[in-house]
This record gives C-alpha cells, sequence and structure tokens, in this order.
C-alpha cells in the first residue's frame, strides 16, 4: 500500500514539475509578457523600459529557476495588477473557492447518487426516464446561463436566497447548485449503470440463489461494488471544482480563486495567472491521487 | 438492456450466433431508425444546420446593422414586439433574431471544429498508445495526466486573451485542450482489438503494422470514435459560449452566443430575453447533439440487439 | 405417492421485440428423494432456464407457468416471492454455477459471505455461525481453510473458489442441490476433483442432485438418471445407463454419435521421415511489472522446448492453460518472438525467413469463431487478403480463387459479399480456415479449432480439416486440451506442463499407457462415458 502511495506520488510531482515547466514557458516565451503588460498599443520604448523594469530582459531559464524555486520558500511572486504578493491573493481568496467546491459537491452527491439508485433499480421506468431527463439537460445547460437563469428566478419569482456576494453560507447556496448541477449527469450515470452491471453480476445471483431479496441484498451484496469506482469519480470532481468556479464565481459576484483568474487574466497579470493554473493543477493532482488511494482502500483487489 | 444482457449470458452462443440478414451497415441503419431519441436529435440538428447555412441568405436579415432609434425593442409576443423584429433589438439597435441566427453558425463551425482539432489529436495518441504499449504507452498516458492536471477552461482564457482572439485560434485553443476523452477512448478500443484474432491472423498472412492499424484496428473504432465526436462537439459549443460570455473568447460584434448572452447580462431585469433568448438557442443545439450521441452510442452498442423489424 | 419434487408442464417465454419466444415448452420433472438427475443438452435447449425457473432466478420479463410444482409436499406455486427466498432458497434448494470467477463478491471475504448466507437462516451467533463456516470449508476439502475465512475471492484459485461456492450453497444443509455446469470453465485435472467431491458430499448430506451440462461424459458419471433437451423440449428421459446404450430419440443418437466418433481412431495416412519443422531449444519469458525497488519477476512461459514435425502428420500438443501450448504456436508461426534457442523449417532458420514466404508456408487457426473475423470486412475480402498482400494477381484471378477456396471448405460462392454477422460459428470457423489455405501453406497450426463449438459442429470443423490434409497433403500442428479431439486426430503427442514438455510419442501410446504421473491424471480426467 505504502509503494502504491509512493509511486503515485512520484507521478504526481513530475507531472507537477512538467506542468510548472510549460505553464511558465507558455506565458512568458511564447506570449512576450512586457507587451502584454503595456498593452497592444504601447510604444516599443515602453515595452523595453517595462522588461527591464522586471527584468524580462534576463534568460527565462534563470526566470524559471527564480520562480519555482521562490515557490517552495512562500514566494509566489508579485502581482502587476493588485500590487499585492500573489501569496497573500491566494490567502484571501481560497476559503470563498473551498466552500463553493465542497457545497457543490455536495448537491452533485445529493441529486446524482438517491437519482442513480432509483433508476437502476427500476430501469425503463418513469423514475429512470426522468433520471436520463435530468442528465441530457444538465448536460447541455451552459452553466453561466444557468447562473442567470436562477439569479432572474430567485431575484423576481422567490427571493429566497441571495443571488450575488459571499457574505454568508446562504449566498453560496445558487452557487454551488449551478457548480454542482454541472456534474449531476456523469456521476449519476456512472452510478446508474455501475448499480445495474452489479444487479446483473454473477455474484448477486449468487446471493440471491442464497435467498437474499430486496433491499437487503441491494445494501448487504450490491451497493458497496458500486460505489467503488462512484467514489473516486466524485474526488475527481471535487478537484475539478477548483478550475470550474471561473464561470460560478464571476456570475454571482463571489470573490473567490476563480473571480480573481478572471480579473488577473483581464489585467494581463502573469504571476497570478501562472501560479493560479499551477495550483488548480496540482490541486487536481492532489484529489486525483486521493480517488487512487481510496480506491485501493475499498477494494481489495486492489490492495498490495 | 439488462434483460438483453441476462439473455446473453444464459445463452452466449445462440445469442452471438444470431445470424442476421443484413450487413453490419444495414443494421446500423435499422437500429438507429427504430431509436426515437437519435431521430429527434437527427432531425432536429438537421433543421438548425439547414438555418444556419441558408437562414441568412433567404431572410436577408443583417446582425451588424445598427439602427439607434429602435434600441432594445420587445420581441413580438410582447407588448409593443412587431414582426419585423421578430425576437426584438439589442442595446444597439441591431437585430436579435439576426444575431442569433448568425451565432448558429459560429456555435456550429466552433464546435465542429475543436471536435476535429481534439479528434485528430486524441485518435492519433490514442491508437499508437494503444497498439504499440510499452514506453509509447507511458508516454501517452503521461501526456494524458498532464492534460486532465490544466485547469482547461482557465488555460484557454489565458491563451486566447493573450494571443489575440480570433475564430480560428478559439478552435484551436478548444480543441487542443478537449482530446482526453478521445484518447481514453481510442486506446482501450485499440488495446481491446489487437489482441483479437483477427489482428493476429492479419499479421500472419504478412500485413504491416500500418496495414493492420488502418485496416483492422482504425475501421472498428470508428463507431466510438464517433459517438466522443458527437459529445465532444457540444462540449466545444458550451466551451466557447463561456469564453466568449466572460470575454475572452469572440469580441464584438460578432454575434456569438455567449457574447450575446453577456451583453444582455446588464439589463437581466429589465430586457431578460436578451440572455433567455441565445440560451435557449444554445440548449436546443446542444441537446439535438447530445441526443444524437447517446443515440449513436445505443445503435453502435453489440450488446444492444435492436429489434429487426 | 408423495414424491420429493414434481415439475408439471413448466412453460418459459419471454417477450421480445413485441414477440412472444417460447424458450421452454412442457417440461416435466420427477424427483426422488436423494436422486441425481442430470439434465444434457446444447446451449440455449433450455436446461438452465427451467431450473432458474424453479429456483427463481429469472428476471421479471419472464413469464413462468407451471400447472403444479411440488417440493417437499409444499405447493411452490401458493407460495409469494418474499416466502420462497426465506424458505426455500439457499435453505432447502441451493445453486452452484459455471464461472467461479465472477460468482463470488469481489469485496467481501470468504468468510463474510458464508457467514451471512447461515446467519440470514438461522438465527445463530455469529461463534456459531463461524464453526458452521469453518466446518463446511473442511467439508469442501478447501486447502489451509482455516485462514480462507479473511481471504477475498481473488486471492483464490479457479477451483478453490468453485469449493468456496460449493461451501456456500451447502452451509445450510439443503436438500436439493441444482450444479449448472459446474465445472465447464476449470482446467481438465480440477473438472474431476470438483466432481468427485460434489458426489460425495451429496452422499455424505443426502441430498438430491440436479447436474446440468452440455457435456454427455460428464452426466454420465454423477447421474443415476438423464434427461436430454432440445430447444426448450425434453426430448428424453430415462435411466443413464438406458439412454446412453440405446438412445431414442435422433437428437441424443446425434450427440452420442459425435462423442463416439471422438472416441474412434481416425485411419491414419502413411507419414514420410523427414522433419518439417525442427524446434531446438526454445524459450520465452515474460517479466512482471516491476514494482518499485524490487527486482522484476520473470516467469518462463516456454522453457528449452525441442521437438520434430514431420511432413504430412499431425502433431498434438497438449496441456492445460498456463502450459505454454499457444505460446509455442504463436513463436513457430512467427507472431511473438523467442528469447533462445532456434527453429528450422525446410531447414531455414525461422528469423530468415521474410513475412511474406512465412505466410506462405504456415498459417494459424484460431479458437474463438467470433473474433478471428473483422467484422467490418465481407467474407471476400477478408480470404482474398493474403493474395492482395502477397502475389501479384488480377482481380478476377483472386476472385476465382477465393471462390474456390470457399468450396473447399464448403461454403458456396453466395458467401463472397456477406458479412461475418450473418455467419453461424461454425460456418465462420469455415472462413477463417479457407483464409489460412489460400496461401497454400505445408503447415497449419490449429489453435483449439473447436473448443468453442458445439458437438456437433466440433466434429463437421475436425472433418474439415482431415478431409483438407488429405487433398492439400497440409502437415497440421494440434493444440488442444481436449484429449478426445486430440485422440481422434492427431498421430503424434506432446504433453506440456508449465512451459516444458515432460512427454511425447505416438498417440497411441500416450493415451493407453502413460509414463509419467501428469500424463496420467490429465488422460484418466477424461470422462468415456460410463455405461
Amino acid at each position: 500500500m505504502l509503494k502504491f502511495i509512493a509511486g503515485r506520488l512520484i507521478v504526481v510531482l513530475s507531472v507537477g514539475l512538467t506542468l510548472s515547466i510549460v505553464t511558465f514557458f507558455l506565458l512568458n516565451y511564447v506570449i512576450d509578457p512586457a507587451q502584454a503588460i503595456a498593452g497592444e498599443d504601447a510604444l516599443f520604448e515602453e515595452i523595453e523600459q517595462i522588461r527591464e523594469q522586471y527584468g524580462f530582459d534576463r534568460s527565462i531559464t534563470v526566470r524559471y529557476f527564480e520562480w519555482f524555486t521562490g515557490i517552495f520558500q512562500g514566494d509566489l511572486g508579485e502581482s502587476y495588477y493588485w500590487n499585492k504578493p500573489v501569496i497573500s491573493l491566494l490567502v484571501d481568496r481560497a476559503p470563498e473557492t473551498i466552500t463553493l467546491a465542497l457545497m457543490s459537491v455536495s448537491v452533485t452527491i445529493l441529486i446524482s447518487i438517491p437519482l442513480g439508485i432509483m433508476a437502476a433499480l427500476n430501469p425503463n421506468s418513469l423514475i429512470d426516464r426522468m433520471a436520463l431527463g435530468i442528465a441530457v439537460t444538465a448536460q447541455a445547460v451552459p452553466n453561466f446561463w444557468l447562473g442567470l437563469i436562477m439569479i432572474l428566478i430567485f431575484a423576481l419569482a422567490f427571493p429566497i436566497f441571495p443571488v450575488s456576494g459571499d457574505k454568508t453560507l446562504f449566498h453560496f447556496v445558487l452557487p454551488s447548485i449551478v457548480l454542482g448541477a454541472s456534474s449531476v449527469p456523469a456521476v449519476m450515470r456512472l452510478m446508474r449503470t455501475g448499480l445495474l452491471d452489479v444487479i446483473n453480476a454473477d455474484y448477486i445471483r449468487t446471493a440471491r440463489s442464497s435467498g437474499f431479496y430486496g433491499w437487503r441484498l441491494i445494501f448487504n451484496h450490491a451497493l458497496r461494488n458500486a460505489l467503488l469506482p462512484v467514489v473516486s469519480v466524485l474526488a475527481v470532481q471535487l478537484g475539478n471544482k477548483f478550475g470550474g468556479s471561473v464561470i460560478t464565481e464571476s456570475v454571482f459576484a463571489i470573490n473567490g480563486l476563480g473571480r480573481l483568474a478572471l480579473e488577473s487574466i483581464l489585467g494581463a497579470d502573469i504571476p497570478t495567472v501562472q501560479i493560479l493554473v499551477f495550483v488548480f493543477a496540482i490541486i487536481f493532482l492532489f484529489f486525483n491521487l486521493l480517488a487512487d488511494i481510496l480506491n485501493a482502500y475499498l477494494d481489495p483487489r486492489l490492495r498490495l | 438492456m439488462i434483460f438483453k444482457t441476462f439473455l446473453k449470458r444464459l445463452f452466449p452462443r445462440s445469442f452471438d450466433e444470431q445470424i442476421y440478414n443484413l450487413t453490419p451497415k444495414e443494421l446500423i441503419i435499422r437500429k438507429s431508425s427504430n431509436h426515437g431519441g437519435f431521430k429527434f436529435g437527427l432531425f432536429l440538428l438537421t433543421v438548425i444546420f439547414l438555418f444556419a447555412i441558408f437562414g441568412p441568405v433567404i431572410l436577408d436579415v443583417s446582425p451588424y446593422e445598427q439602427d439607434l432609434t429602435k434600441r432594445l425593442l420587445p420581441p413580438v409576443w410582447k407588448e409593443g414586439g412587431t414582426w419585423e423584429y421578430i425576437f426584438g433589438t439589442d442595446g444597439n439597435g441591431r437585430d436579435y433574431f439576426a444575431r442569433i441566427l448568425y451565432g448558429t453558425r459560429i456555435s456550429l463551425t466552433i464546435g465542429f471544429g475543436a471536435a476535429c482539432v481534439g479528434m485528430i489529436i486524441g485518435v492519433t495518441l490514442g491508437v499508437c498508445a494503444g497498439y504499440f504499449g510499452g514506453w509509447v504507452d507511458q508516454i501517452v498516458s503521461y501526456l494524458l495526466t498532464c492534460q486532465l492536471a490544466l485547469p482547461g477552461l482557465l488555460l484557454a482564457m489565458t491563451i486566447v486573451f493573450l494571443i489575440g482572439p480570433s475564430i480560428t485560434v478559439v478552435i484551436f485553443v478548444i480543441g487542443a485542450t478537449h482530446w482526453a476523452f478521445f484518447l481514453v477512448v481510442s486506446r482501450s478500443a485499440t488495446q481491446k482489438i489487437k489482441n483479437l484474432d483477427y489482428v493476429t491472423a492479419a499479421s500472419a498472412i504478412g500485413a504491416s503494422k500500418f496495414q493492420i492499424i488502418m485496416k483492422d484496428i482504425i475501421p472498428n473504432t470508428v463507431s466510438q470514435i464517433i459517438v466522443i465526436f458527437t459529445l465532444e462537439v457540444g462540449i466545444a459549443i458550451l466551451n466557447e459560449a463561456s469564453l466568449s460570455f466572460l470575454g475572452v473568447g469572440i469580441q464584438p460584434p460578432t454575434p456569438s452566443w455567449g457574447l450575446l448572452i453577456a451583453e444582455g447580462k446588464e439589463a437581466i431585469f429589465f430586457q431578460p430575453w436578451l440572455i433567455i433568448l441565445p440560451g435557449i438557442a444554445l440548449f436546443t443545439l446542444v441537446v439535438s447533439i447530445n441526443m444524437l450521441g447517446d443515440g449513436l452510442r445505443d445503435v453502435s452498442d453489440p450488446n444492444n440487439k435492436v429489434s429487426e423489424e | 405417492m408423495s414424491k420429493f419434487l414434481t415439475i408439471q408442464n413448466l412453460d418459459i417465454s419471454f417477450e421480445s421485440n413485441n414477440k412472444n419466444l417460447k424458450t421452454v415448452k412442457n417440461f416435466n420433472l420427477n424427483l426422488n428423494e436423494k436422486e441425481s438427475l442430470g439434465i444434457v443438452g446444447e446451449s440455449g435447449s433450455g436446461k438452465t432456464l427451467s431450473m432458474l425457473a424453479l429456483t427463481r432466478l429469472l428476471p421479471k420479463q419472464a413469464a413462468v407457468s407451471a400447472s403444479s410444482i411440488i417440493f417437499q409436499n409444499k405447493n411452490l406455486n401458493e407460495l409469494n416471492n418474499k416466502n420462497f427466498y426465506k424458505e426455500i432458497s439457499g435453505k432447502k434448494i441451493s445453486m452452484i454455477f459455471q464461472e467461479p470467477m465472477t460468482a463470488l463478491n469481489p469485496v467481501h471475504t470468504i468468510g463474510k459471505q458464508l457467514l451471512d448466507t447461515y446467519l440470514y437462516h438461522n438465527n445463530e451467533s455469529v461463534d456459531k455461525g463461524t464453526k458452521r463456516a469453518l466446518e463446511i470449508l473442511d467439508a469442501v476439502r478447501l486447502p489451509k481453510y482455516k485462514q480462507r475465512m479473511g481471504q477475498y475471492p481473488h486471492q483464490l484459485s479457479g477451483g478453490q473458489r468453485q469449493r468456496v461456492m460449493i461451501a456456500l450453497a451447502l452451509i445450510n444443509n439443503p436438500s436439493l442441490l441444482i450444479a449448472d455446469e459446474p465445472t465447464t470453465a476449470l482446467d481438465v485435472t480440477v473438472q474431476k476433483e470438483i466432481i468427485q467431491l460434489i458426489s460425495e458430499l451429496r452422499e455424505t448430506i443426502g441430498m438430491a442432485l440436479i447436474f446440468i451440462s452440455h457435456d454427455l461424459g460428464v452426466v454420465s458419471q454423477i447421474s443415476d438418471n438423464i434427461i436430454v433437451m432440445e430447444n426448450g423440449e425434453i426430448v428424453e428421459k430415462g435411466k443413464t445407463s438406458k439412454v446412453l446404450e440405446k438412445p431414442a430419440h435422433p437428437y441424443t443418437q446425434g450427440l452420442l454419435n459425435c462423442l463416439f466418433k471422438l472416441e474412434d481412431e481416425q485411419k491414419k495416412d502413411k507419414i514420410e521421415n523427414t522433419p518439417i519443422i525442427r524446434v531446438k531449444e526454445i524459450s520465452k519469458s515474460y517479466k512482471l511489472p516491476a514494482k518499485i525497488f524490487k527486482k522484476p519477476e520473470i516467469i518462463y512461459a516456454v522453457k528449452k522446448v525441442s521437438f520434430d514435425v514431420k511432413i504430412g502428420e499431425t502433431l498434438a500438443i497438449v496441456g492445460e492453460s498456463g502450459s505454454g501450448k499457444s505460446t509455442i504456436a504463436k513463436i513457430i508461426n512467427g507472431l511473438i518472438n523467442k528469447d533462445e534457442g532456434h527453429i528450422e523449417i525446410k531447414g531455414q532458420k525461422i528469423d530468415n525467413i521474410n513475412v511474406s514466404d512465412r505466410a506462405k508456408l504456415i498459417q494459424p487457426v484460431f479458437q474463438d469463431p467470433y473474433s478471428t473475423l473483422n467484422p467490418v470486412h465481407t467474407i471476400g475480402y477478408i480470404i482474398s487478403r493474403p493474395l492482395m498482400i502477397n502475389e501479384n494477381k488480377s482481380e478476377i484471378e483472386v476472385r476465382n480463387e477465393v471462390v474456390k477456396t470457399l468450396n473447399l471448405v464448403g461454403l458456396s460462392k453466395d458467401y463472397y459479399n456477406r458479412f461475418p454477422n450473418q455467419l453461424s460459428g461454425g460456418q465462420r470457423q469455415r472462413v477463417a480456415i479457407a483464409r489460412a489455405i489460400i496461401l497454400k501453406p505445408q503447415i497449419l497450426i490449429c489453435d483449439e479449432p473447436t473448443s468453442a463449438l458445439d458437438v456437433t459442429i466440433q466434429s463437421q470443423i475436425l472433418d474439415l480439416l482431415s478431409d483438407l490434409k488429405a487433398k492439400l497433403k497440409i502437415t497440421i500442428i494440434l493444440i488442444s486440451h481436449d484429449i478426445s479431439v486430440v485422440k481422434y486426430f492427431s498421430d503424434r503427442i506432446i504433453v506440456m506442463y508449465n512451459g516444458e514438455i515432460i512427454e511425447s510419442g505416438n498417440s497411441k501410446d500416450i493415451i493407453s499407457v502413460p509414463k509419467n504421473n501428469y500424463t496420467k491424471k490429465l488422460m484418466s480426467s477424461v470422462f468415456s462415458l460410463k455405461k
């Protein structure tokens, strides 16, 4: 088990390293950062001055090493746009996004798991068709539009939840529903097909031939097998929610990492953007690793 | 469906041995003509395609022509709406119907374009990884992990914004961040197929690796890849809309649906149709594509033996 | 007179595509206490369905009707599902299935599964349940049974899992055990042990047994009475010895004929003494995926194997799965590379023969008729492809050649434009043979060419092969685990075990007087008809 984790950890670290190089070079080499800061209409002299001022005239490898070693000393660079250290921006904004991610995954779980189970237990029934309809709809609705429609409905017709801002947990209800809805189709389909497969498996026939039936059959013999893949997908989805927070946060005016990312991009704030891309990637890798470990722990066939 | 898997397990041979009078192609056509979702999706998508191609020509309306005396006219079914502007006008007095109509072209172009880019990258990598295995597979898996870990939308936003937005850039950036699905599916399909006896038989009769990949492996993965392709078209369309909505995709005055919604956002409580209408257009297009994709998956699934009547 | 179990007029039908599919018609059964009954039939004959109907394991869509099912003086038709599952399933009537690899729940330990089943039907303490579980694991002779309680199914071999399955079925001392092809998925030597175990346990527990199988040989060993089914109907029933001696129904006669034919020996042609293939000390090993900080483990699939194949002979390589017999076939065919040793074909080293020449010398025929043909190509294309790749012929020449070859394997030219999905298993295997012989190779390597087919079709394909062998003067290497096929077909036999040759010689000698212990076990595991 330890070896397994160590092996996965090595992969995660090397992917993280690769990605840090890729993002850094993409944002500093392919694109001229001085030009990006100065804007499109800037004069040549202005650009040159910015280049010198920020040290862009030095070799890119040197700058990469500076940046990368800085990360380990807690120095994530300085934002041009906010005129603040990037780390303090992260610390300020992270709680909102973490709340949003956790709440939206809870929404996903609450909707998709019961629905998936009910659909699998009654294939081709009304509830199955309804679940399929929900999946098809949720898959085709643009996230930002769903957010706007929610704002429209809840601001005008049912003013129960606040539609903008991040002061209380209530403010997070609508954004979580919007963000959570985007993972419902995938998780629900997985739950449904997973449970259907299990119900058709030989070992369920064995259990039935031993006299087990009804809910006892499902809970004692089928559910754990069917939940195995769902658990790991949920962990991955949780990792995805951080990167996916950009749209929801900007629609609902939540001051989280996603909105920070959008504002930094629009402000051509490369130090912040590259750190955010890197951080989101690391978060994703972390939850992926967590999913692998969970799976290995829950599934005896993978235990080493 | 489960009932069929049950029967198949009971009569494994007789079910496989079910001898069809029809060729595989005829079977697929017959199956799809019995699939409601598939037919509905195909019908809807065809209508949208025809609208996108011929609508602007026949109706002779311009999405760019401004008339500041006719700003924010309501659509025809609202009080004050006229048949001249079926969907009303936007804040600059442009015909909203014409803008949505032209937006269809942009969504379709970017959706299919980006899915093609993603397919070329993903299938090439996937088939190579699946067929050659070993270190090729390891490198491709590594690339895959990198691709999955990168926050796609964020990266796309950054690159589009910094390179400068245009339809081509958007197509390539979305395509380049959406090939993982193609890769995973084509790789696992290839791995399965390359161990089948007909591939071994092909190498025993002296077929080269290239011939095997082109004649034996790829033709048998096509149905699965088409399914992913349709689903990715839907995803790419939604992605473009998101980018444009956030202001880092298609730039004004080009009428992208995401952009229309962003522009309408300012007046959300006063002229809600400005965001509702393009949203419905977007939803309808993506639903039709997804229904087509889901239908194709059912139809091409060999376990799903749909009736032959 | 009250019987132990009587079923009268059992009908099963499925509603499929708006057609009413009757799969079992008018099934009747009388079973005495402690009787052993065999139900025989080919796949799809309804033998499993009728028993699943009895144990109520059919899906909802199946319409089951029976005028009466009386079990131990209880009318089962009057019992609702809930009471049936609580009182009968797993308690009075138990069932074991074909697939030991998937029949146990992979996420629960053996102990938990046994205990669950025991406590569900018996209001006892966990201690007592554990005691009973250990007792029954001992009774099914699971090696090291005490440690197995905490283990998961994937840690056990196929045979061991089947023992656990039997333990699970017997833990509540049922009075009827239904065994549905319990040995089909197992290696032959293990098969014999499981059959013996079931028949011994039947004696000690004193239960009745219904044994379902497609294999007349196996059934004749274990059952007092036999029911033969075809297309959902019982075509013959009676005492085992009587049915085997004087089969009344043509279907039974056919089944028996195929078996007897396999028991006979074929007339053998004269064989020249010059070898066409010389295999010298070839080895092939695989590295297990390396774990970190650990040396990769090496497994030999084939270890220093040498033999000759003479022109015109049929050499059989026998052994269980994993013995390395298929690896040898692939090495000779040039489909995988060997690590050491060398192979000469007609005096030429195999490494020096180019792909095209090799294709014209030697061709394979595979086991599974469903994966041997590429589903996207037509039969005509599949058969003509070897010509198009290796020979420079005009389209018309190729077409004529293909039609000729189709005729040779017993198919008409109408098949030219068909696709594999339009053919039956036997026909597909004929197409695969056509593809193999169109280049007129001198050697055919047949890897279990008939083991995926029904018995009646098996003998047709074997006849076709021996016919072609005579017509085209081909040397055949036959890979098989089925001793009866080997006996029928081969001149010489090589017995393999764990990648090594442990015995070789004339087929007559090896079958009648095997020397090696393993060979003895292998030969004795063949179920000949017991009369």
